[in-house]
């Protein structure tokens, strides 16, 4: 009899032990079992499967631990997850099977180190086991004598309930990993400006949408025409910019003024912005780019009796060219040209000036709204 | 057969544990026990039924608590949040399914108890343990119903919210703003929201059809002792 009454009280207390530490992550007890609800850590951990964890007072972790993390004060809402960086307020964690790692969470966030598991048809039976065994010992110990009494079994079926209700709820959790879904990819491939074109051109990869239509606009909102070509997933809008916008460009950095440049040929940076609109059948891409090209001053170059002068830039530029006669003393030679944008002019000097001997061609010019000027040696034979 | 009945109610008095039902208290367990099986087969359904339909792009799918089928950008969302919820979602039917067993079992021996110990002009006999069976079922179902009430609120208020309806993605092409899904919320979703007055008058009403059954059947647990 007294062996039975102490095979009944082992039952009994193993049962309240379980108990306990079901409910030890509600309460943050040193040890606590929690039971897997989510998908996030398979292979490893399947849903049902039991994890045991340590508390994190008195268990350190580092990066490769399954620690649980939770949210809430009364760890309700936790994540049972593989850390994978830990710095000196946070951490990172990663469900194994997730495809992206959870957002960087305080280490106080972090209740337990995962030390164990036992997988669901394991645990289940052994617990089922022990209520049953609890049941029998003590219909057993009772001699087989069960009174009821009033009102015990409304209140034993109402603590069944909350019994089941705490079981599922108590060491369970709502994981609170975020929503992982692929966002769709639209990659710049390049941009550039075919300056000498007068393109600016912008590639990207639209593997998900069909392209439909392009609008793009320039600095102060200009309209401009935008052709198109698509090969396969890689979009290339080609867009117009037309001459005048690199004139009004030029016009205003001219009014600005240029504070120092360097010797002749000196070159000055510019940008500008292109703004597309790109319509896809189910999005719309706004996307702002940069178009960086450089303002360069002529370049002059004298190959004996021939001057030649070269302008760079998709402005047209006023030259004034004058040819000074060293033995005179004097200009022998003065004239306005203009020269277009990308173009050269040559000058052969033999066919205007008759004497021979060595001359000083000069080129002078209005750069970005400063007067500047080059020579070249000339020489009439 | 009516003979047999007579000599039974007869010896009513003699059996133990048996209390006397009159009318009123019949029609009272009788409510009770419907009330808590509505309730019941009212939890299970709105857990089975979808909470919100999202069509169109980038969001399609359906949202339930026992199982969810969405999809973000033509491909499936991995959202172990719901996956918690369905797993949880277990309570909510061993709850309803507590109630629904204890008061349909009750029902059937109030019906039964009729035919073998009508005790005169329509008043019946039954066993006191399974009076007990009807407030006990009203409390479950009362409390499997908060338990639902709870689990609805955690869906609609903070995972529907996480979820993509549209709006813009910073690409490296710049600003990708896509259109916007329909979402059709169900009338479970009004549940979380318009209707959770109509909710706690639910569970108000069962507890006080639990307080008032378990206070009958003290009652006639006393008036039987006396």
């Amino acid at each position: 009899m007294a062996s039975g009454r102490k095979k009944l009280l082992a039952v009994y207390i193993t049962i309240l032990l379980l108990v306990i530490l079901f409910l030890g992550k509600l309460l943050y007890l040193p040890l606590a079992f929690m039971l897997i609800v989510g998908r996030s850590m398979e292979p490893m951990y399947r849903v049902g499967d039991l994890v045991v964890g340590v508390a994190t007072y008195l268990k350190s972790y580092s990066v490769g631990d399954v620690v649980v993390w939770c949210r809430d004060f009364l760890r309700t809402a936790c994540v049972v997850h593989r850390v994978i960086d830990v710095s000196e307020d946070h951490v990172v964690t990663k469900g194994d099977a997730n495809p992206g790692p959870d957002f960087p969470i305080p280490s106080s966030w972090v209740s337990y180190v995962v030390v164990g598991y036992a997988p669901l048809y394991l645990w289940l039976p052994l617990i089922g086991l022990a209520v049953f065994l609890a049941g029998y010992a003590s219909y057993k110990e009772s001699e087989k004598r069960i009174y009821i009494q009033p009102g015990f079994v409304a209140i034993a079926i109402i603590a069944s309930y909350i019994a089941i209700n705490a079981f599922i709820l108590g060491f369970t959790y709502i994981d609170n990993s975020p929503p992982f879904y692929s966002t769709p990819r639209v990659d710049l491939l390049t941009t550039y400006l075919d300056i000498v074109n007068m393109v600016y051109v912008i590639m990207f990869n639209i593997s998900e949408y069909r392209f439909i239509n392009a609008v793009c606009s320039l600095s102060e909102g200009i309209f401009t025409n935008v052709s198109t070509a698509i090969n396969g997933s890689i979009a290339r809008l080609s867009i117009d910019i037309p001459s005048q916008f690199f004139s009004y460009l030029w016009n205003k950095s001219s009014a600005k003024g240029i504070s120092f440049l360097p010797s002749p040929p000196a070159s000055v940076q510019e940008s500008f912005d292109v703004s597309c609109t790109t319509i896809f059948d189910k999005a719309m891409l706004s996307g702002r780019y940069i178009a960086v090209f450089s303002w360069r001053e002529p370049i002059v170059k004298a190959f004996n009796d021939t001057l030649i002068v070269e302008n760079q830039n998709p402005v047209p530029m006023k030259l004034h060219i004058e040819l000074f006669s060293r033995a005179r003393g004097s200009i022998v030679y003065s004239k306005e040209y203009v020269i277009e944008p990308f173009s050269i002019i040559v000058i052969d000097f033999s066919k205007v000036v008759d004497a021979v001997g060595e001359y000083d061609a000069r080129v002078y010019y209005i750069f970005l709204g400063v007067v500047r000027g080059q020579g070249a040696k000339i020489r009439i034979s | 057969m009516a003979r047999e009945q007579k000599s039974e109610s007869a010896n009513l008095e003699t059996l133990n544990g048996f209390v006397i039902l009159g009318k009123k208290h019949l029609t009272l367990f009788t409510i009770s026990s419907l009330f808590s099986i509505a309730t019941s087969i009212f939890v299970i359904f709105a857990s089975l039924m979808p909470i919100a339909i999202f069509k169109g792009y980038p969001l399609s799918g359906y949202i339930s608590l026992v199982y969810s089928d969405l999809y973000a950008f033509e491909k499936p969302i991995v959202f172990r949040a719901l996956e918690s919820i369905s797993t949880i979602t277990l309570s909510l039917f061993i709850g309803s399914s507590m109630p629904i067993t204890l008061s349909l079992f009750v029902l059937a021996k109030l019906m039964l108890s009729g035919r073998r110990y009508i005790v005169r002009n329509g008043y019946r006999a039954i066993n006191f343990i399974y009076i007990e069976l009807i407030p006990a079922s009203s409390i479950v179902a009362m409390l499997t119903l908060t338990l639902f009430t709870a689990i609805l609120r955690v869906v609609v208020m903070d995972i529907i919210p996480t979820l993509p309806f549209g709006g813009c993605i910073d690409t490296s092409a710049g600003r990708l703003c896509v259109e916007r899904s329909t979402a059709s919320f169900t009338w479970v979703y009004s549940l979380a929201i318009s209707y959770r007055p109509m909710l706690f008058a639910i569970m108000l009403l069962l507890l006080a059809l639990g307080a008032l059954t378990i206070y009958t059947t003290i009652e006639l647990r006393r008036a039987r002792a006396v």
